[in-house]
């Protein structure tokens, strides 16, 4: 299936702190806009995304598909994304494109760093633990170092040794990069780029079951009474 | 007019089609896997919800014979609920309002449950008294109409199906309390012991914590939960029933010779209660009034309250922007005061 017959794609981020949609045709033309706002990802999902329909002036009818930004994240957050997504791809009859949400970021970071630099993307999952992978910069694009995965808190110094950190792991720490602190979800521009770039054979027309990326198992604790 | 209603406040999702006054669906997926952790895991509940929400959706169309294109109104809980939980139902419901251009309403489901009893063939009539009993709450209503309800009372602590899953913990019953309770009172002599029902400064007002306590006070008594036979675990459950049972009719007593009503209706989980029903029959048959308690299926959770209590609000001209909020309890002064 070649992408190009799925867009504009509307991309939906809601993995962390930034609530953002956009309508993505390619590179040179996307309508884009984003809210960060705790708590308010389900009201304020649908004006961001009334409004950059009314910037594309298009009709829901002319979108081609949904790319979510699918994890991992706020456990919340990427089911908010995904319930909206599979109501209107129900609705329109159109597939939905589960963005990697930590490869969409990677991406964004791409276009600011220099050709072989490597960064580390980390954000919390828990009081313990967080969500980890490694990128290096390759001919404008990025490549895995180290595969995504949860590592404990007390493993990051070790594993993050002077390399360039982004992601809310950063969170109430000094860092001389100022860049890094404010990054750890990808803007919607990016979700959707991913989903241009990487969707054939992706598209997912039968989303009945479909779960956001978790990454992590829940695991029930015992509670006395 | 044609409704489709969604419900996901705790452990159940839920969707329902109303075409006109008739119900054309209602379909209800149970998560029956929390009873393996002794009460609801919301994250767990989140995550089924999120999976099951878009076939239900897709087998009530079918079931129905409608295309989404036809339908008027999508309505949805809005709360009080789990937040994770009715997140996933009602942002699944904007998404569908959106982009199928469809007026949306968020319902508050207390109030999906005082009016399910629309959804039987013999309604409540105007004025009724409303008793909602459920796991989260304990509420005495006056409904006057569709947009007029009045709180009588509410409970000060605990909720009285919240005291029968305590009260079936205590007694290693399982979950959820409510059936085994009824159960296990089935086998027992509720006369063997006599618990405690409060009697507040608020007389239509109830409190349920205290019975709970005479309960694991009693338990403890005997030597502890190990020590009691079937026999006795079957007494207490029907002394604790018996009780629980008297602090709710001995209310809605109250408020029967202070209020003119045509109807008693009696809503939510606990309303499945056989020995509840008997006892407010009886007492609806002293005082000349009419009794509606809904069929099992709209008892529970369930999303054909969902769409016509969206129905009712949506013929008094309320309608909904899709930044409605969802909440996880409800406001104190939700209800109008007498």
């Amino acid at each position: 299936m070649d992408m190009t017959n799925y867009l504009p794609t509307l991309s939906i981020e809601t993995s962390d702190n930034i609530c953002g949609a956009c309508v993505y045709f390619d590179d040179t033309k996307y309508f884009t806009s984003k809210v960060i706002l705790k708590h308010s990802h389900s009201e304020k999902l649908f004006e961001v995304i009334n409004l950059v329909m009314k910037q594309a002036e298009l009709d829901f009818s002319e979108i081609k598909s949904i790319a979510v930004s699918a994890g991992p994240g706020s456990f919340t957050g990427l089911r908010i994304g995904m319930a909206a997504a599979k109501g209107m791809a129900q609705s329109l009859s159109i597939p939905i494109i589960t963005v990697p949400t930590f490869e969409a970021l990677a991406l964004q970071i791409s276009n600011y760093l220099p050709e072989n630099s490597s960064f580390i993307i980390s954000n919390k999952v828990g009081k313990d633990d967080l969500y980890f992978a490694k990128f290096q910069i390759n001919s404008n694009n990025f490549i895995f170092q180290t595969e995504l995965k949860i590592i404990q808190k007390a493993d990051f110094p070790k594993l993050s040794n002077n390399q360039l950190i982004f992601g809310n792991v950063n969170e109430n720490k000094s860092q001389e990069n100022l860049l890094s602190k404010t990054i750890s979800a990808p803007d919607p521009e990016f979700v959707a780029k991913w989903a241009a770039i990487n969707g054939d054979g992706k598209l997912i027309f039968d989303f009945d079951y479909l779960e956001p990326n978790y990454l992590k198992e829940f695991l029930v604790k015992e509670k006395k009474l | 007019m044609i409704v489709l209603g969604i419900e996901s406040s705790c452990d159940e999702t839920s969707v329902a089609i109303l075409k006109d006054d008739k119900l054309t669906a209602n379909l209800i997926a149970s998560q029956d896997f929390h009873t393996n952790y002794g009460g609801v895991v919301p994250e767990l509940s989140s995550r089924a919800h999120l999976q099951i929400i878009n076939p239900l959706v897709k087998s009530a169309l079918k079931k129905s014979n409608i295309e989404l294109n036809n339908v008027d109104l999508i309505a949805a809980t809005a709360g009080p609920g789990l937040i994770g939980a009715l997140l996933v139902g009602l942002t699944y419901a904007k998404g569908l309002a959106l982009t199928s251009n469809k007026s949306f309403i968020g319902v508050n489901h207390i109030e999906g449950h005082i009016f399910s009893g629309f959804l039987m063939q013999q309604k409540p009539e105007f004025p009724f008294l409303s008793l909602v009993v459920s796991g989260g709450h304990t509420l005495l209503l006056l409904v006057n109409n569709f947009t007029e309800i009045y709180k009588l009372g509410s409970t000060v602590d605990d909720a009285v199906g919240e005291a029968f899953d305590k009260v079936a913990k205590l007694l290693g019953l399982g979950y959820p309390g409510g059936p085994k309770i009824q159960n296990a009172a089935l086998q027992g002599n509720a006369d063997k012991i006599d618990f405690p029902v409060s009697d507040l400064k608020q007389k239509l007002n109830f409190s349920f914590s205290g019975l709970k306590t005479a309960v694991l006070r009693y338990v403890q008594s005997q030597g502890g939960v190990d020590k009691l036979s079937i026999q006795n675990k079957n007494d207490i459950a029907a002394s604790f029933q018996v009780a629980a049972v008297k602090a709710l009719t001995r209310n809605v007593k109250r408020a029967l010779e202070l209020y003119e009503v045509k109807t008693i209706s009696v809503v939510g989980g606990v309303a499945a209660n056989a020995y509840l029903k008997s006892e407010i029959t009886k007492l609806a048959e002293k005082y000349k009034k009419n009794v509606v308690i809904p069929d099992l299926q709209f008892c529970g959770d369930n999303a054909a309250m969902i769409a016509f209590r969206g129905k009712s609000l949506y013929e008094n001209g309320v309608r909904d922007t899709l930044s409605c909020k969802p909440f996880p309890s409800l406001s104190e002064n939700h209800f109008l005061e007498i």
